[in-house]
């Protein structure tokens, strides 16, 4: 983890992180670190629904798009995991269900900063590569 | 996962995101419909024109016609109930909504629903084919046939006394079990002299 030390980092390259555990766990400390000193911010944006807005963790750019983020997301169909799939959690397969009051979910949060970064592929627009396809947990704090 | 799958599974992400109610208005109406379905299937499965029909067949007609009913009503009743599940009976709290999660529980699930369909689909063809049969044979197997009748029995009271036995006539005589009586005081019909 002592990439997590050197950000966020401005000048940092284009990266894609391969959608490892310990790429995911990286992410999502990184996010929470965020949301606690503010520099990334969940705002309510609706009935069940967050935005989630401020700085990238990795570089330090503000994010050009918010995260619209939707809890309690009614799926129907056959219940297989119910869309709870693990994927890059390692775990796929288990249920949806809510702990206890809290809302909360796995999502994807890309950085999606206006600046330049080296070696961004010319097919990408925004964003300095993370977190590409690695899915963090977020809560709604004020539902615990 | 490339550019192209990630931009798709993300628009799916979306796409559940923004349309709850139809999925619950979904789930309604596949409920609705299984219930009609299942209601539906005891004027189906009752094939052989019910229990008063039944009654009028011989044995071993009879008791097979009612087990096939039964039997047909079970397979129909569960391929219903496995053909609404394939379509989808539950809402669930979706929490994990990352585009890696959508693409694999949308191949799981359609995994599961072929299970369903397959499943679905043997035990409809069994009840099905045995509410053909079953119609065919209640058509073809002949009716019970009545026991025969029994003379009546009579209660008879003469000058002599009583006498109790079946009625019958010889000649110009009438009798009462083999008996000749000229004259009697009253005559009851018995089920039975026993």
């Amino acid at each position: 983890m002592s990439q997590e030390r050197q950000w966020p980092d401005q000048a940092a390259s284009y990266e894609e992180p391969t959608t490892s555990d310990s790429n995911r766990v990286l992410w999502q400390e990184a996010v929470d670190s965020a949301l606690n000193d503010g520099t990334l911010t969940l705002e309510p944006a609706g009935s069940r629904t967050q935005a989630l807005k401020g700085t990238c963790p990795r570089c330090g750019h503000q994010w050009t798009e918010s995260v619209d983020v939707y809890f309690e997301v009614l799926g129907s169909g056959y219940d297989v995991g119910a869309d709870g799939g693990g994927g890059d959690r390692g775990d796929r397969g288990d249920r949806p269900r809510r702990q206890g009051r809290t809302l909360e979910g796995w999502y994807n949060v890309p950085c999606s900063c206006g600046e330049d970064h080296a070696d961004r592929p010319s097919s990408v627009d925004s964003g300095c590569g993370w977190s590409h396809d690695l899915a963090i947990r977020l809560a709604d704090k004020a539902s615990a | 996962m490339s550019t192209e799958e990630r931009e798709y599974w993300t628009k799916q992400v979306r796409a559940a995101q923004r349309t709850e109610l139809e999925n619950a208005q979904k789930v309604a109406g596949n409920w609705k419909t299984l219930v009609g379905a299942l209601t539906g299937l005891f004027a189906t499965a009752a094939f052989a024109g019910g229990k008063l029909t039944l009654d009028k067949l011989d044995d071993p007609w009879a008791w097979g016609l009612r087990v096939a009913t039964v039997v047909a009503l079970a397979a129909g009743a569960l391929s219903t109930w496995w053909l609404a599940q394939a379509s989808g009976l539950s809402l669930a709290v979706v929490e994990n909504q990352s585009w890696i999660a959508r693409r694999d529980a949308s191949r799981e699930k359609a995994l599961a629903v072929q299970r369903l369909i397959t499943q679905g689909k043997h035990a409809g063809l069994l009840a099905a084919a045995i509410v053909l049969l079953g119609s065919v044979l209640t058509l073809m197997v002949p009716a019970a046939t009545a026991p025969a009748k029994k003379p009546p029995e009579v209660l008879v009271v003469t000058e002599a006394g009583l006498l109790c036995g079946t009625l019958g006539v010889t000649g110009p005589t009438v009798t009462v079990e083999g008996r000749a009586v000229a004259s009697a005081s009253s005559v009851t019909v018995v089920d039975s002299c026993g």
